[in-house]
């Protein structure tokens, strides 16, 4: 019995290791390959390089524009992400520690959205912004990553405040707080661990966002780390060597986020999957 | 949560932020007030939401029945014709249609199989059980752009990794294959690349749901000396039904909205067999003018979603009710 039941547990772990390898091997390949001169991927675009040549990373960089882009990708996200949290937290202290009677059905008026992509409304937002002047703009990109947050931060939000006490709200008001003062000062620091899960799930979803930037930012003056691939792939041909540098530069922060924070992340889209 | 309630007020005053009972407002205005600050509180998410969403639906749904360029405000109302033009347009119409149902029943089977298969192996409690799952959750994490990218230079005939792998093993036959250039095939490498990124984000939600079923219908199985076969089929699976709908349906979403992966490995290509609903709305607007065809193409998009989303609640609803 205990043999047998050892030798499925080497089996077992036989067959994860080589699904983990099949999981990895495309980033470890992507690793060596970036390692690589152009001459030496062509002839040996498998194995490991025989010479590492790091000047493949200081010409992405420049060429790449990887500052700028870092920089722009890093302030779209995190505004979106902020003004993201204020309003969702806002609303769904309203939904819920109000005392309106329709919170519920208020809630689901604001899941609604969630039937809705930017996919689905690309053309006519397209349009309108075009009138407005919000095509290549920050403003635009924005609006656009606030509102597709949104439900989901609320619905999370709103279903963690009802588990809150209503006494706790209440005793603030007892005590002449204004509503104002019952969201910012008992509210929120209880909302402390939803608003990471928000934040998290939103800010991954914006960070790694190719369609909006490649829509929204066509005249190319406005760049954020997924768009510096394009430099890569249509500007200069095709330099592989090149676009696997720069993927490495829009991968990496996001593998060290995830390594450090990843129960955090894992619990985040686990939260955001399973809240209905 | 004690300490906050105990300190909570008197901090408050102490800070100055609370002035007690001073203002004597009108007993009406007030509750006038009291009436609408919820609706301020909310009005920011409101306004986002009217001007992201709502205001071009409609605007959407307008533009479909006509047969505007774009340019200028030349255009008449041609009723459903632009819809027509969709269901009777050949199969240059259809064709994405066809091709993101084929990738979404493609994706929606295997990552749900692949995503259950591994969370009950990866539920029970082992050593490099973390390690396991941080490994097959990872590509879920990256930019698509990224993994576009990692598997181009994986697939490219006759020097990529995989020929060159394939060629040192000697079959040569894998290396000439043309992975994305040939259009019988090409669906299913795109569907196998989408795969081998989200099982994992499927797997975590079966975990997830594999942690609400509680102990104690597992320990009453035991007394009864139910097999670990009989487990799985009368409690573990029956009780996954609302994590297996959530996990099937945001696969079905995430397929039909599907634009990314194929624009950057194919551009839609060979010809049009990896061309995507989305891609379709995105060439229509933008290279062909022809709003009034995209706008229809969006709302009947939007519709499909919409159904979907319907019939995974009603779903929902009745796994919740044989439960109970």
């Amino acid at each position: 019995m205990k043999a047998k039941r050892s030798a499925e547990f080497v089996a077992k772990l036989i067959g994860l290791s080589l699904v983990a390898m099949i999981v990895i091997f495309p980033f470890a390949n992507l690793v060596m390959n970036s390692l690589k001169s152009d001459a030496e991927f062509i002839g040996n675009p498998a194995g490991w390089p025989e010479h590492i040549a790091l000047a493949n990373y200081a010409e992405v960089f420049v060429k790449g524009r990887i500052i700028n882009a870092a920089v722009t990708s890093i302030a779209i996200t995190f505004t979106s992400v902020i003004i993201g949290l204020a309003i969702s937290s806002l609303a769904a202290f309203a939904i819920t520690k109000m005392g309106l009677k329709h919170g519920g059905a208020l809630k689901i008026l604001f899941l609604l959205p969630l039937l809705l992509s930017v996919q689905v409304v690309v053309l006519p937002i397209f349009l309108i912004y075009a009138r407005l002047g919000l095509v290549n703009t920050y403003t635009g990109a924005i609006l656009i990553y606030v509102a597709h947050g949104l439900p989901l931060g609320i619905l999370i939000l709103a279903n963690f405040l009802e588990s809150v006490p209503n006494e706790l709200c209440d005793a603030a008001k007892m005590d002449g707080a204004s509503p104002f003062q019952v969201y910012h000062l008992v509210a929120l620091p209880l909302l402390k661990t939803p608003l990471t899960t928000v934040a998290i799930l939103n800010g991954l979803g914006i960070w790694n966002d190719f369609f909006v930037p490649f829509i929204f930012f066509p005249k190319g003056d406005i760049e954020t780390l997924p768009l510096s691939i394009l430099h890569f792939v249509q500007n200069y041909g095709v330099r592989w060597t090149m676009v696997f540098a720069d993927v490495v530069y829009i991968v990496a922060p996001v593998l060290l986020f995830y390594i450090i924070l990843q129960r955090y992340v894992v619990g985040g889209v686990t939260a955001g999957a399973l809240v209905e | 949560m004690e300490i906050i309630k105990a300190k909570m007020p008197r901090d408050l005053y102490r800070k100055g932020q609370v002035r007690p009972h001073t203002t004597s407002v009108p007993r009406s205005r007030k509750s006038m007030r009291e009436a609408l600050l919820p609706y301020l509180f909310m009005s920011p998410a409101i306004a986002v939401l009217a001007f992201i969403y709502l205001a071009p639906i409609i605007f959407m749904l307008a533009i479909s029945v006509t047969d505007w360029t774009g340019v200028g405000w030349r255009l008449n109302f041609v009723g459903l014709q632009n819809f027509v033009r969709i269901v009777t347009g050949g199969e240059r119409a259809l064709t994405p249609v066809v091709n993101v149902i084929v990738f979404a029943v493609g994706t929606v089977v295997i990552q749900n199989i692949l995503g259950l298969a591994f969370a009950l192996v990866l539920d029970r409690d082992f050593r490099g059980r973390e390690f396991f799952r941080t490994i097959f959750f990872m590509p879920t994490v990256i930019a698509s752009i990224a993994v576009a990218q990692m598997w181009k230079t994986m697939l490219i005939p006759g020097t990529g990794t995989i020929a060159n792998i394939a060629g040192s093993l000697g079959l040569k036959s894998i290396t000439r294959i043309l992975w994305l250039g040939d259009s019988d095939i090409v669906m299913y490498v795109l569907i196998g690349i989408n795969v081998w990124q989200w099982f994992g984000y499927n797997m975590v939600i079966y975990l997830a749901g594999l942690q609400n079923i509680p102990v104690h219908l597992y320990e009453a199985a035991d007394v009864d000396g139910a097999s670990g076969f009989d487990k799985l089929r009368y409690i573990t699976l029956p009780l996954l039904g609302p994590a297996a709908t959530i996990s099937i349906i945001l696969t079905t979403i995430g397929a039909l909205k599907m634009f990314d992966l194929p624009y950057l490995l194919t551009q839609g290509g060979p010809g049009n067999a990896t061309k995507t609903i989305t891609m379709d709305i995105v060439q229509r607007t933008f290279l062909n003018n022809d709003l009034g065809y995209a706008s229809a193409l969006s709302t009947l998009l939007l519709m499909g979603i919409a159904l979907i989303t319907v019939v995974q609640n009603r779903t929902m609803r009745r796994w919740r009710q044989e439960e109970s």
